[in-house]
């Protein structure tokens, strides 16, 4: 147990560590704004030190600044307490800067997992090229390249690999066959009859 | 030029009564027009409690403004009643940021999308009521039969905010609001509807208004950008001067913080505030605490708008020689289309 005054202070440095008041204890949800909702949420995880911390989206609805000061505090707390994170996110920005493996996933099935170097620099199933070829930037202003159709309804995944419907390469043998994940190269597996 | 909506010098204070003494200025002395003769789109961007949410709310007519006016075809927005205000529903439409809190758990999603057909009377059959339905749902990217019938919490975040892009569209309004709509949908999505926004613009005549904190999204879709730093205009211009060559040191912040989709350029570290623990006087810069090029007249006075090239202006004393913009012509350095952007 601890002491109301020890309780206070403890709360004091979490919140403080995700970049708020102290007074924000003491106030009720509708007067903090969704960024600040989120990062006492962020403080909350933090607060028994955990070994492994399963971030789902947990800056997305951050501004950059705040997502930058965040991302940081956990990567802190990481190395400090030595936990894991498991970032589950789809900013491909975030995740270039954060983690050091990814897995990408569609349609419920893991597409592929790779180091994150590799899946930038040599993505090797198609829709992860695809994901980092529609991905916006402030370099280039352009038409927006979405990956074209829709994602398939989950109550009916199409036969055999999931993203054939989708997929600039799929062939025969793709809207059979499941492709299962192989290990191309040691600590990288691809789910696609074709990688390398 | 009339503008359809029009905020003119619109504060707006929180707080500072009995119970809550603590004012919290969201909004200060803002103007601005959606809305004119052509369409564009209008991003503002800004961090968490930068008073984005709280311009959205002005314009919509859900809070008063604690002093200046918002004007619907020169009218005060609060004082529209019948035809006008009904008119003022259907042509003023938007797009929360949170898709969890907008629905009403005991109806199914239907509802939300049959409510404005049958308020405003746009279908003459139930089979043309679910023609329209089907229409907009497909546009945003969602499957009809997988969402009709559903109730909210079966639907996820990001499919819950396109049900409310969708919505947004049944009525072609000549203006949207849209409050990070795009936050939660993932990114392969995200492109279909920023890209089918800009659509509505192109083909429809909708001019948007279009609120985020993401600078990468408000620049690919936006003409225009205005940059909000606790209520206050920091920066103010064409997207291209203004994202790809930021003036003001809060803009440059919030460039050098997005994440850049490539593992081997690292997050450059941000830079310390200059005048970091200075006391910093009541009305003078708000940034002057935080700023890196923080000047000891920052901490003491607030920086008018300076006109540093034609279709940009800036709110910092780094740019005093620069001409004054008065706050109420500040879209003047809009950029206008078919104009190409000029730099000094």
């Amino acid at each position: 147990m601890l002491s109301k005054c020890a309780l206070e202070d403890g709360i004091a440095t979490l919140l403080g560590k995700v970049g708020l008041a102290p007074q924000v204890a003491n106030m009720y949800p509708h007067e903090l704004s969704g960024g600040m909702k989120q990062r006492v949420i962020i403080a909350i995880a933090m607060s028994l030190s955990p070994k492994v911390i399963i971030a789902d989206e947990p800056t997305s609805a951050l501004d950059v600044v705040v997502q930058r000061q965040v991302m940081e505090t956990l990567k802190e707390a990481q190395r400090e307490i030595g936990a894991s994170v498991i970032l589950v996110g789809h900013d491909m920005g975030l995740m270039a800067q954060f983690v050091e493996r990814l897995g990408v996933m569609y349609a419920g099935r893991l597409m592929e997992v790779a180091p994150i170097r590799e899946i930038f620099n040599r993505p090797r199933h198609p829709y992860t090229q695809l994901l980092i070829e529609s991905l916006p930037s402030t370099e280039t202003k352009g038409e927006f390249t979405g990956i074209p159709g829709l994602p398939p309804s989950l109550l009916d995944v199409p036969p055999g690999c999931v993203f054939h419907t989708r997929c600039p390469m799929a062939e025969a043998r793709c809207r059979v066959e499941v492709p299962q994940l192989r290990e191309v190269q040691p600590g990288l597996v691809v789910a696609c009859h074709f990688a390398t | 030029m009339t503008a359809l909506l029009e905020a003119r010098n619109v504060t707006k204070v929180f707080g500072g009564g009995l119970f809550d003494r603590t004012k919290t200025v969201a909004l200060d002395n803002f103007s601005m027009s959606i809305g004119g003769d052509t369409p564009s789109i209008t991003a503002i961007v800004g961090e968490s409690g930068s008073g984005k949410t709280t311009l959205a709310r002005l314009l919509l007519g859900i809070v008063a403004p604690t002093s200046g006016q918002v004007l619907y075809k020169g009218a005060d927005l609060h004082k529209l009643t019948g035809d006008a205000r009904r008119a003022f529903l259907s042509n003023v439409q938007v797009i929360f940021q949170d898709p969890f809190e907008v629905y009403n758990p005991f109806y199914r999603v239907d509802y939300v999308l049959t409510a404005p057909i049958d308020y405003m009377g746009l279908a003459k059959s139930r089979a043309e009521k679910w023609r329209l339905i089907e229409a907009v749902l497909e546009t945003v990217g969602l499957h009809p039969e997988e969402t009709l019938g559903r109730f909210p919490h079966q639907l996820s975040g990001g499919q819950r905010q396109r049900v409310m892009v969708a919505r947004a569209l049944i009525l072609r309004p000549k203006v949207i609001l849209a409050d990070e709509p795009v936050s939660m949908i993932d990114a392969s999505l995200r492109a279909t509807v920023l890209g089918s926004l800009q659509r509505l613009k192109e083909e429809f005549g909708i001019s948007i208004t279009y609120i985020t904190h993401d600078l990468t999204t408000a620049y690919q879709i936006g003409d225009n950008i205005i940059v909000l730093y606790r209520g206050g205009v920091a920066e103010v211009g064409s997207v291209d001067l203004v994202v790809r060559k930021p003036k003001h040191p809060y803009t440059q912040l919030l460039v050098n913080s997005i994440p850049v989709p490539n593992p081997d350029l690292p997050w450059a570290a941000e830079a310390g505030a200059a005048l970091a623990g200075q006391k910093r006087e009541q009305g003078s810069c708000k940034f002057a605490d935080r700023c890196p090029a923080a000047m000891t007249q920052c901490l003491r006075q607030a920086p008018l708008l300076y006109q540093t090239d034609p279709d940009r202006a800036a709110a910092c004393f780094l740019y005093e020689e620069a001409p004054v913009l008065k706050r109420e012509e500040m879209d003047s350095v809009f950029r206008h289309h078919g104009l190409p952007v000029t730099e000094q």
